[in-house]
Formats: structure tokens, sequence, C-alpha cells
């Protein structure tokens, strides 16, 4: 049947015009032309006044180059005076010319685990949109949970929190929902050409449900495990994992909810009609499109079973040791399942078929060598140190105000890691020695602290599954700053006002 | 004493605590050495002024050693000076300063000893890319005597800072360790390196090798970056007019 409507979904659905690995122009507005004329004169200002500033006592000098390199590409990153992409280049090139980071190890971030994570996950992901299997995937959810964006939202952060609890993977989670959100958002008129309201709600809400999600289970991240183990050598307290559960949960779901319901109200407030499919004849139709799609092919199921197998690899990662004599990683396990797809005869991929942005990728590794280089040349730790050194926390300070100090810094240092691993090692022994000198249970700050490990959502470079996610185009770094800032200064709230009341309950906090 | 010209503008201190027996056969009950610290303060001039002080967990023996790698050392100085007396021997073909401590002395738990190595490093000698040096210091532990808390403090001449540490001993993994082994830090406008190590047992390395560099930064990035920005600001005035489909980002 080839009517208007159907012809309309078709156009919205056609991942040929809306690839990821093309980039579309762009409309900007008067604000956003003026950040983009200003940008570039105001990064390199912000550069000249770090490089140039006298060599801060422990701090090494590459360590100074490597954060006014980064303070640079923040803002050119947020700005877009020139593309991202092109900004990630020139920071790398900075980096090494200026003797910031090692050139081997600058270009050398292009091998990072996390860059084929990504690869793969585009590879996987673009065999469902060509098999159709996203399509029906997202049609379903979409008819199920009814016609408005709120309940689509809503759908996804109970995904998020049921995948969050068998999978620790977060860059697994985004690639398992990546080819279902593209398929929602372009339901509901979003595409990297024409971003909207609605795909930046969609997408940034996701992120958030795919990050802070993982904070409701101890098994949820790795850092999670181990600030549980700093905790436990450092301040010998045993956390159970129902201990971690009945805390953390509530907070995750109460930040959740209120999320969903700010978001698309003050954060980024949708137009009635993006809050409906862009679909004519609305769910009915779309129920239609679901039937006409007929049964289950062939080629669905044998997509649907590389994904199976990849997500089940990804599931039982604890048991391979006993089943293979070693582990398969994340990114080996989706690199199976690319494998698998490009087979002749059986597989389901042709290359040139895809869909892998490779700008973003490129944009991934400065980004990626600008958080590595912070860390390697100590400038990260630094900035933390100098931070809770001029807060000038002393003997006889409140227990609140050193609680809301950690939680408020443990919570924005994120904007400059990206790794949690990293953050948790460098912050959550400075929390429990900090508790210690001041006479407080380290239990009663590091805990609250560990629960701030996942918010990782303000910046593309944050976290593997924000590069994911970023790579569709249906936001800008602005965009993510905004939504991440925003959600994060609620986030810090909730872990207080929870210290006061709820870890109080529990027995956490005095 | 020049730098090694094997490792050009590398110094290397070598040194070995040696004749482990002599100490034990004196002092029959177990004598450790609770710290071991070493202030290495380097000069524009080329020389160094060495003071290490020794903390004892127990008595001094009468007879003992400490390690010491230099052909050439100047101002040899020991406290405290009464019934202390210090010498640089050869024991057992390594470099070593002797200790003596009179019998009168009484009990002695702590002493410091000073000297300067004239010419260790050559700071007028072109330096390596990036205007960089490059520094080092190990200690190599071949005795019995056991450390307890090894502590290295390296002071940069004025003007010089450090680039990047280049290489801990032993070695330090930042995805596994939270806390790091060495402490960038300033004493009086001069750049200090410290690094502490624990328990140190026989055949244990431990030391620092730098990369330090002049603080002094040129001048033509101010003027290159101000006159981009100028330009820019002047040139692509156009970004701010509204254009259709805009540019692809």
């Amino acid at each position: 049947m080839t009517t208007a409507a159907s012809q309309s979904l078709e156009d919205l659905l056609d991942l040929e015009k809306n690839k990821l690995s093309s980039i579309p122009p762009k409309r900007l507005t008067a604000s956003e032309r003026w950040m983009r004329y200003l940008g570039l004169p105001l990064g390199i200002l912000v550069f000249l006044a770090l490089y140039y500033m006298p060599n801060p006592a422990g701090l090494s000098m590459s360590g100074q180059v490597v954060i006014a390199c980064f303070a640079l590409a923040l803002v050119w990153w947020v700005t877009e005076p020139i593309p991202t992409y092109a900004t990630s280049l020139f920071l790398i090139l900075t980096l090494v010319l200026l003797d910031g980071w090692g050139q081997k190890a600058a270009i050398g971030v292009l091998g990072f685990d996390v860059i084929w994570l990504n690869i793969m996950a585009f590879v996987l992901s673009s065999t469902l949109v060509k098999t159709n299997l996203a399509k029906r995937l997202a049609l379903t959810l979409i008819t199920r949970f009814g016609g408005t964006s709120n309940r689509i939202f809503a759908a996804f952060f109970l995904i998020n929190l049921l995948l969050s609890a068998f999978i620790p993977a977060t860059a697994a989670k985004a690639a398992i929902l990546l080819p279902l959100m593209l398929v929602v958002a372009a339901i509901y008129g979003a595409s990297n050409a024409h971003p909207n309201a609605c795909g930046k709600n969609l997408f940034l809400q996701n992120l958030q449900g795919i990050n802070v999600g993982a904070n409701a289970f101890m098994t949820g991240s790795n850092a999670n495990l181990i600030a549980v183990a700093f905790i436990l050598s450092m301040a010998s307290e045993r956390v159970y994992y129902t201990d971690w559960l009945v805390a953390s949960l509530p907070v995750v779901v109460v930040v959740m909810v209120i999320s969903w319901y700010i978001g698309p109200r003050l954060v980024f407030p949708m137009k009635r009609e993006e809050t409906r499919p862009r679909i004519e004849g609305g769910i009915d139709h779309m129920r239609r499109q679901l039937d006409e799609l007929g049964p289950v092919s062939r080629q669905e199921i044998k997509s649907a079973a590389v994904f199976g197998l990849v997500i089940f690899l990804w599931i039982s990662d604890k048991a391979h040791m006993a089943w293979f004599g070693f582990e398969l990683s994340a990114v080996m396990a989706a690199m199976i399942g690319a494998w698998l797809v490009f087979l002749p005869k059986i597989g389901i991929l042709k290359w040139n078929e895809a869909d892998i942005p490779w700008h973003l990728m490129i944009f991934s590794c400065g980004a990626y060598a600008g958080g590595f280089a912070l860390n390697e040349t100590g400038a990260a730790r630094w900035l933390i140190g100098s931070l809770f050194e001029r807060l000038d926390i002393g003997a006889g300070t409140d227990f609140w105000l050193v609680y809301a100090i950690v939680i408020v810094t443990n919570m924005f240092a994120s904007i400059f890691f990206t790794s949690k691993t990293m953050r948790t090692l460098i912050m959550i022994p400075f929390v429990i020695t900090i508790a210690q000198e001041l006479g407080f249970h380290p239990l009663s700050l590091a805990l609250p602290a560990a629960f701030t490990i996942n918010w990782v959502i303000a910046l593309p470079i944050n976290a593997k599954p924000n590069v994911i996610l970023f790579s569709t185009g249906q936001y800008s770094v602005l965009d993510s700053l905004r939504y991440g800032l925003t959600m994060m200064a609620i986030g810090s709230a909730l872990l207080i006002l929870a210290g006061m009341t709820w870890f109080r309950f529990l027995g956490i906090t005095p | 004493m020049r730098p090694r010209p094997a490792i050009a503008g590398l110094w290397l201190l070598l040194a070995a605590v040696s004749s482990p027996g002599a100490l034990s056969a004196q002092r029959p009950e177990a004598v450790r050495v609770a710290l071991y610290e070493e202030e290495v303060s380097l000069d524009l001039s080329g020389d160094a002024v060495v003071t290490t002080r020794i903390e004892l967990a127990g008595e001094a023996p009468a007879r003992w050693w400490l390690p010491f790698g230099h052909e050439v050392a100047e101002d040899l100085a020991v406290e405290p000076r009464e019934g202390v007396a210090v010498a640089a021997v050869e024991v057992a073909g390594s470099g070593a300063l002797e200790l003596r401590t009179a019998a009168s002395r009484g009990s002695l738990r702590s002493l410091t000893v000073r000297f300067t190595l004239p010419r260790l490093y050559d700071w007028s000698a072109p330096p390596e890319a990036f205007g960089n040096r490059r520094v080092a210091h190990q200690l190599v532990h071949t005795q019995p005597l056991e450390i307890d808390r090894y502590r290295l403090r390296m002071i940069l001449p004025a003007g010089f800072r450090v680039n990047e540490v280049l290489r801990t001993t032993p070695p330090f993994n930042p995805k596994k360790a939270s806390e790091l082994p060495f402490e960038l830090g300033e004493e009086h406008g001069r750049a200090t390196v410290a690094l502490v190590v624990d328990g140190l047992v026989l055949g244990d390395r431990v030391g620092l090798e730098l990369e330090v560099k002049s603080a002094r930064r040129s001048a033509t990035l101010w003027i290159a970056g101000l006159l981009v920005s100028v330009l820019y600001l002047l040139f692509f005035r156009d970004v701010l007019r509204p254009s259709g489909e805009g540019e692809p980002s």
C-alpha cells in the first residue's frame, strides 16, 4: 500500500538519506552564530592565559600544556567555530607539538578499545537498520506504549534500568539501544540533518539512563566495584550488593523521574507537534505499518541472532573464564558479531552498507587524547587536589558542609575526565582520607561520593556511551553540556537531600 | 666529576652500601635504617649539594657505610661532628662513605652527611627536543640492612621546572595505584620532586628519571595567537550572517 502517509514514514526511516556518516548542513540560531564567531578568539585567549601563567607548584610543565590545550578544545567544541573533528585534530597537534603528550601515545588513541567498540557498535546497528528489525522493534515500542513522546521516554528509562541490572558495560547498553533510538527519533521527526527537541530529549535522557542507571546497582559498572574495594581497604567497611541497591536505587529512580518530567518542559521544551509521531494517520497508521512489515524475515532472524549472541556474551562475561579459559571483553564480543555479519552468504551486511561516522571517530580520538593526557601528566590529579586545597576544609567544619562539597566536587569533576575508573581511583581515596582526617565515618562520605561515579553526562568525551550517542548528530556539545549540567545540579541536590534523609535512615550518614 | 659520557645529559648516582658483614658482626641485634633521606640540590653552576639524613632504629654500629657512587666529593661533613668521623672509601670495588662512631659518643640514632659534587651536570650543554634535559637519580641497595623508608628530594636549579617524570623505580602503574609515589613541589621558587619508597631490602633499586626544561616560554605563541584572533574577527564576520542552510559542521 503506497499512500502519502506511508511515503512520509518511509522518508523518515530512509537511513540512506539520514546516514550518520554524512554531515548535513546545519541551520544556526543567532546566539549560535555569535558563539561561533567569538568562540575562536575566546579559546585562543583561554589557551594563552593558561599556557603562559607561571608553572604552579605541583604541576608539571607538560601537565600545564595539556590543561591549556584541553581548555582551548573545550571552548571550541562547545562554541564550534571550526567543526568538532577539526578541533580534535588541532588538539592532538598541539598536545604533540607543544610537548604536552608524546606523538605515539596521542595518535595511538585511534587504536583504543573504545574506538573499536564504537566501530563495531555502528556495524551491528547498521545490520539492525538494514534488515528492518530496528524499525519493527521501534514501531512495536511506540504502538505498545502509546503515541506520545513522554511514554516513549518512560519506556526507555525502564529498559535502561533493566539493562543496568544485567550489563555492567555502559557502552554495550548504548550499542543495544542505538538502533532503536535512531528509528524512534526518525518517527518523531528528528534526524542528524534536522535535529529537534524530541531527539535531544530522547538521546540525552537515554544517555542519562545508560550512565546513571549504572549507579543503581553495585555491579552496574566496574568503577562502582573499585570504589567498594577502596572503602573496604582504606576504611575497613564492607559494602554489600543489597546495601548499595537499597541506598542508591531509590535515588536513581527519583532522579530519572525528575529528568523525565523537566527535560521536555524546561531543558529542551518541546512543541506540541514534536511530542507526536510525525506520521500522517498517527498511531493507527504505525500499527498498519507494523502489520505491513509482515512476518519476521530470515534476514531479521539472522541479525537478531547475531545481536542476541553479542548481548549474551556481554551479559555472561563473568562465566567466560569457566567456559573458555579467558574473558571476552565487550569489544571482542562485538567484533565477533561484526565479523559474522560481514561473512559471504551467511552474513547480512556489505562494507558499503555499514554506516560508520568516521568524522566522529576522529572527534572521539581527540577527546580521548586530551582526557588521557590530563590523566597521564598528572594534571587531572593536580586540578582535583588544588580544588580540595582551596576549599580549606579543616577540623571543626560542619559535616553537612563537607558532605555537600564532596558530592558537588565529585559530581562536577566528571567534566574533566574521560574515564570513570581514573576518576574513582583519584577521588574516592581523597574522600576517605578527608573523612578520616576530619573524624567522620569514612562510609558517610565515601559511599554517597561513589553514587556520583556514573554521573558522566555533561560532555560527549566523559564516557564511552556519550561518544556513541553523540555520533548520531542529534544534539550538539552545547546541548549535552546544558542538559548534563542541569541534571548534575539536580543530582547533587538530590544526593544531598538523600544524605540528610534516606541515607541517614539507613545509617550511612550521621 | 663530569657527567658520564655514555649517557649524555643523564647523571646517574649509583650507590652501593657495602660490607654488611662488618655491620652485622659488630651488632648482632638487628639494626634497621628507619629513614634514609637524600636531598639533591642542583645548582646552575653544575654543582650539586647532597644532604643525606639517616635515622636508625637501634644504635649506630662503631663502623659502617653509606652508599656513595662519586669519584670526587668536596666539603664532606657530618652532623653531629663530635665523636663521628666520615671518609670516602672503596669497599669491595664500590664507593662508600665510611662512618666511624667513637665508643665515647654514646647512642647515635641520627646523623646528617653533606657533600658537594662539583660540575655534576652541564646546564649549558644543548638540550634535547623541546628544550628538555634528562636528570636521573638512582640508589641500589646492596646490603641486607633494611631501610624502612627511603625518601629522595631533588631540587632543580632556579628557572628550571619538571616537564615530566619519565620513570620511577619501582615502576608506578597509574591505572592501579591510587596515589603517586612522587610529588612535585616548590621551595623558595625552585621546583622540587620527592619520591618515597617504603621497605627497601637487599637488591632493591629506587630512583627517579626526570625530564626538565626552562620555565621560560617563547613569546611566539602569544603573538601568533593574538594575530589569528584579530584576523579571524576581521575576516570572518560573515559567520554572523544567517545563511540559508548554514555550514556543514
